[in-house]
């Protein structure tokens, strides 16, 4: 497990902050690509000729990995906080399999 | 290019322990919110015979804004961080003071909403899809008050002439937390309000 965790990170053990440049603009034309998927959201919402949660789910899935990838920066960081992040989705996987099995058998 | 300065601190895993204390915290929020939201797909279809339905209770335009709201809300955060770093410490200040208007925006927006379902006949004990509601949206809420307590906490810290070096973790961690309660609302907006 220690060997695991090791080779997920540098070989300095000194923690490090990175001054970064103004990224000001890159966020401002995210921002506004995760708004523009919102009204596409909304404005299908309103059309009954599409299947919605085929269209929605994965607009919403989009939405979801831009802000955890840019706005919090997942996609820079250690592979161990990744893995941390990911824990709570698998760890919810049987939590919600449960309730689902429960349904079924009522 | 960016410089690189190296703080005083020793960590066995090259990740402060402050950080991974709050991606580990994240990750029991993502459990939370996923049995909840799971919850309230289980129980969306019973509300009452008397009562409305989803579909005619909510008010989309006014939900949708408050989306856009918190997902502004979103932006102002990661520039308060963006500032952050580059030491523009006023910058920094004023873009968390707006993630923080933004987040009482959001939160008056859903009282306002509350206000007009109770008025509907939904309350939190008129059916089980009106616990399973005020539940997944009640608590969501609930971490958005607490982000707004945080953020005017520390945006009162930190500015010209005091030590503003030392909240750079805590900025850090505190926009994680508020893009967590945004990616939350995200995955909300979607299956309780949008998908029928």
């Amino acid at each position: 497990m220690d060997r695991y965790i090791y080779s997920c990170v540098p070989n300095t053990m000194m923690f490090q902050i990175k001054h970064e440049e103004d990224n000001s603009k890159k966020y401002v034309l995210i921002a506004a690509f995760l708004g523009v998927i919102t009204l596409i959201e909304v404005a299908l919402f309103y059309s009954t000729s599409f299947n919605l949660p085929v269209i929605l789910i994965p607009l919403s899935f989009i939405k979801f990995l831009v802000v955890v990838g840019f706005f919090m920066n997942l996609q820079f960081e250690k592979k161990l906080l990744k893995l941390f992040f990911l824990l709570g989705f698998v760890l919810s996987i049987p939590f919600i399999l449960i309730l689902f099995l429960e349904r079924s058998v009522i | 290019m960016s410089s690189v300065d190296t703080i005083q601190e020793h960590e066995a895993t090259g990740v402060s322990n402050q950080k991974m204390a709050m991606w580990l915290f994240l990750s029991s929020e993502v459990v939370f919110f996923a049995v909840l939201i799971s919850t309230y797909l289980f129980y969306k279809g019973k509300f009452s015979q008397g009562n409305l339905s989803p579909e005619e209770l909510f008010d989309i335009p006014f939900t949708s804004v408050s989306s856009f709201i918190l997902l502004m809300s979103s932006l102002t955060m990661v520039l308060s961080h963006n500032f952050y770093e580059i030491k523009n410490y006023e910058k920094s200040r004023i873009w968390i003071f707006a993630t923080a208007f933004l987040g009482i925006l959001f939160i008056s927006g859903q009282i306002y909403e509350y206000t007009e379902f109770i008025q509907s006949g939904l309350t939190i004990s008129s059916s089980i899809f009106g616990t399973a509601f005020y539940f997944v949206t009640g608590f969501h809420g609930l971490h958005v008050v607490i982000g707004v307590i945080l953020l005017l906490t520390t945006g009162s810290q930190i500015g010209p002439n005091k030590n503003n070096r030392k909240y750079g973790l805590s900025i850090e961690s505190l926009a994680l937390y508020w893009h967590c309660v945004d990616i939350v609302w995200i995955v909300i907006f979607t299956v309780v309000y949008l998908i029928p």
